[in-house]
């Protein structure tokens, strides 16, 4: 999964302490433009604190990235990710520290940029490769290919206004893949285009990958897994985590994690007095190793006679959608509690095969039915789960493998 | 060139370092960073004018004649409201409507040197804030584009000579010097104003005011005033001795303000690599603000 460099390759991006400010309000922001273009020829910078209405949008980022290697960025909205874009792409420029960047940079953030509309598509193929750095004579060279790839057919000779907004992508990405960068920037364009079309643009980018360093923008943790080999989290303007892919999501998922804030319901003929989760060490906690034993251990009160309960552990993935559930009655093991009985329950779930990420729980006491909420403690607690990869599924089935030749 | 990049990878690879000074302090240094840069960036700009310009009048029936008509219409124009005693005008050595077409052609020249750079500068944004390239390039896109129209109107010229029967004298042959200093100063003005104008939506309306204004003060469609506070103003204004020179070298061959004209041509000289330099280290500045 994670692309092998094949031999020590030379660094192509330093970003050394880089900070940047913004400023929140826009009339504010032009006249610090202007203030800033006079200081610039007043003399040398020196160091900038924050006016009136500014932030730091990006606060002391370091890394380097050398060629073979691909950093997934992420973090929330407005987190500085594309703050952090614009600075290696020489859009603007720090506030504090320095960016060295080696080679041409390429970038799948504005695919298009230079279209006229109503210029054709191959009049336009020109214009985007030109704003993108190629030269005439290279685009001349390629542009059999730049249109086999862009695969829209005899639309190429029709002007881009009368293009679907997909025919518009693909012809923005088949200019920007040939363009043989040493640096590629990609921020979430491969939500765009139909399937098809995005595993060519997958596929082209892990040809590319190989010579090339590479920072990628998702907030779709499957795709930062596949593509990335290092992680770097950025919350509010600062790096959260730098490091592994798996643990970079983890931290990602930590940042939307609100512990303990779930909602307790039902009609209260069951109650559970506690809950507690122990790992394969029989230690209490919330984080837990991919396919280690999980423990959960509650205790129950009735406040009438039931005559088969039903103790129902949910597992939520963090877009509250269901990965995985625990429960009894699916078992077909009995509780049977009399009024005022307390038991003491152990669930052990031998191998906890669920993919690296923070998930909500829920517990339910319910009638056998389903029908009857007794007790449901909703999303009281997140756990994590670290394995050594990210999968795209909510669970990593452990299989037994057998190979014949 | 991509050739040999790929043949020593290691070895040739361009480095690029951001600080957050943008302006480069040692002036040699500087300014061959400018030159550099301008080489750099002609291929794009070519394009970009190929573009700016195929697009331009695809949409419309009559075409490239749209670069001329503006100049006959002011024409036409002027000759009527003077003709019909409207306007009281000395006079002006030539036939009028010849003095009018010329001055018109040459004003139109400095126009789209201060205007263009600011439109293309604006209708590029979102290209801006999205992909590096050489803002130089507008510019010179932009110029490339004044260029062209003028180049077209010139035309213009070839019914003043038979029509109006203006004799051609043999200082036509330095009539491009007019244009080209009526163009430069127009970019000295226009280069500036492309970051600001970007930045504040003001500067454009406001230049598009103050060039109309100094189309008054300037001896386009009257001869200059001989005295009171006119002539005063029209001998301050920079742009007189340049569209009074540029006439004279199309027309009567004799030279009047040949001083004045080396003067103002001296000025842009020293003014032009300024405003460049003003356009270049703004940029990065009006971007980041632009920018959503």
């Amino acid at each position: 999964m994670i692309a092998e460099s094949r031999s020590p390759h030379e660094t192509l991006i330093q970003v050394e302490g880089v900070s940047k400010k913004f400023c929140r309000s826009l009339k504010h922001s032009l006249w610090y433009g202007l203030l800033d273009i006079a200081s610039s020829f007043a003399g040398p910078v020196g160091p900038r604190e924050l006016r009136p209405h500014e932030f730091w949008a990006l606060d002391d980022v370091s890394f380097q990235l050398r060629r073979g290697e691909c950093l997934g960025l992420v973090g929330p909205n407005g987190s500085g990710k594309s703050t952090l874009l614009k600075l290696v792409n020489g859009l603007i420029r720090p506030d504090r520290g320095k960016l060295t960047i080696r080679g041409r940079v390429g970038a799948l953030i504005e695919l298009g940029a230079g279209f006229n509309p109503i210029l054709t598509g191959r009049e336009n193929i020109y214009n985007n490769a030109a704003v993108l750095g190629m030269s005439r004579h290279e685009v001349d060279q390629k542009l059999d290919s730049i249109i086999d790839f862009a695969d829209i057919g005899d639309f190429i000779e029709t002007p881009v206004q009368a293009y679907s907004s997909g025919m518009k992508v693909r012809l923005g990405f088949a200019v920007a893949v040939h363009l043989e960068p040493d640096v590629l920037i990609i921020d979430e364009v491969l939500a765009v285009g139909d399937a098809g079309f995005r595993s060519k643009c997958y596929n082209a980018i892990a040809e590319l990958a190989e010579r090339t360093a590479i920072i990628f923008v998702s907030h779709a943790m499957s795709s930062v897994s596949r593509l990335a080999n290092e992680v770097l989290v950025l919350d509010n303007g600062k790096t959260r985590f730098q490091g592994s892919t798996s643990e970079g999501v983890l931290e990602y998922f930590n940042l939307f994690a609100t512990p303990g804030e779930g909602a307790r319901s039902g009609n209260g003929k069951a109650r559970i007095d506690e809950i507690e989760f122990l790992n394969g060490h029989d230690e209490t906690t919330t984080k837990f190793q991919y396919g280690e034993t999980f423990t959960t251990r509650l205790s129950v009160t009735a406040h009438e006679d039931i005559e088969f309960l039903c103790v129902d552990l949910v597992f939520s993935g963090m877009g509250q959608q269901v990965v995985a559930e625990c429960n009894n009655v699916f078992a077909q093991h009995p509780i049977r509690l009399a009024r005022g009985q307390t038991l003491s329950i152990t669930m052990t779930i031998e191998e906890l095969t669920l993919n690296t990420g923070c998930y909500q729980l829920s517990a339910l006491l319910l009638s056998r039915d389903m029908m009857e909420h007794y007790d449901w403690r909703r999303d009281f607690v997140t756990i994590e789960v670290l394995a050594p990869q990210v999968g795209v599924g909510g669970q990593q089935f452990r299989a037994k493998w057998e190979i014949h030749e | 060139m991509s050739g040999t990049v790929a043949e020593n990878r290691e070895s040739m690879l361009p480095e690029t370092v951001y600080t957050p000074d943008p302006m480069n302090r040692r002036p040699i240094a500087a300014a061959m960073e400018m030159l550099r840069d301008l080489k750099a960036c002609r291929g794009l700009a070519r394009q970009l004018l190929i573009r700016n310009l195929s697009a331009r009048y695809r949409q419309t029936l009559l075409g490239y004649v749209w670069a001329i008509i503006p100049a006959i219409a002011m024409t036409v124009t002027f000759t009527l409201l003077r003709s019909s005693a409207i306007l009281r005008l000395g006079e002006t050595g030539i036939p009028y409507s010849a003095y009018v077409m010329t001055g018109t052609l040459l004003w139109a020249a400095f126009d789209g040197a201060i205007k263009v750079p600011l439109r293309v500068a604006i209708d590029s944004i979102p290209m801006l804030t999205k992909v590096n390239f050489p803002r130089e390039a507008l510019i010179v896109a932009a110029l490339g584009e004044v260029v062209f129209d003028t180049s077209i109107r010139l035309l213009l010229m070839v019914p003043v000579y038979l029509w109006f029967k203006v004799p051609v004298p043999g200082t036509i042959v330095l009539a491009p010097l007019g244009f080209l200093a009526m163009m430069g100063l127009g970019l000295v003005i226009g280069v500036m104003f492309a970051p600001l104008g970007v930045l504040y939506r003001d500067i454009q309306k406001g230049v598009d005011i103050a060039a109309a204004f100094l189309f008054f003060l300037t001896p386009v469609v009257y001869p200059p005033p001989e005295s009171g506070i006119a002539s005063v103003l029209v001998g301050l204004n920079p742009v007189s001795p340049l569209v009074v020179t540029g006439r004279e070298l199309l027309t009567t061959g004799s030279l009047t303000q040949l001083p004045e004209f080396m003067l103002v041509i001296a000025l842009i000289a020293m003014a032009l690599p300024l405003s460049w330099l003003f356009f270049r280290v703004s940029m990065p500045h009006v971007i980041e603000r632009v920018s959503a």
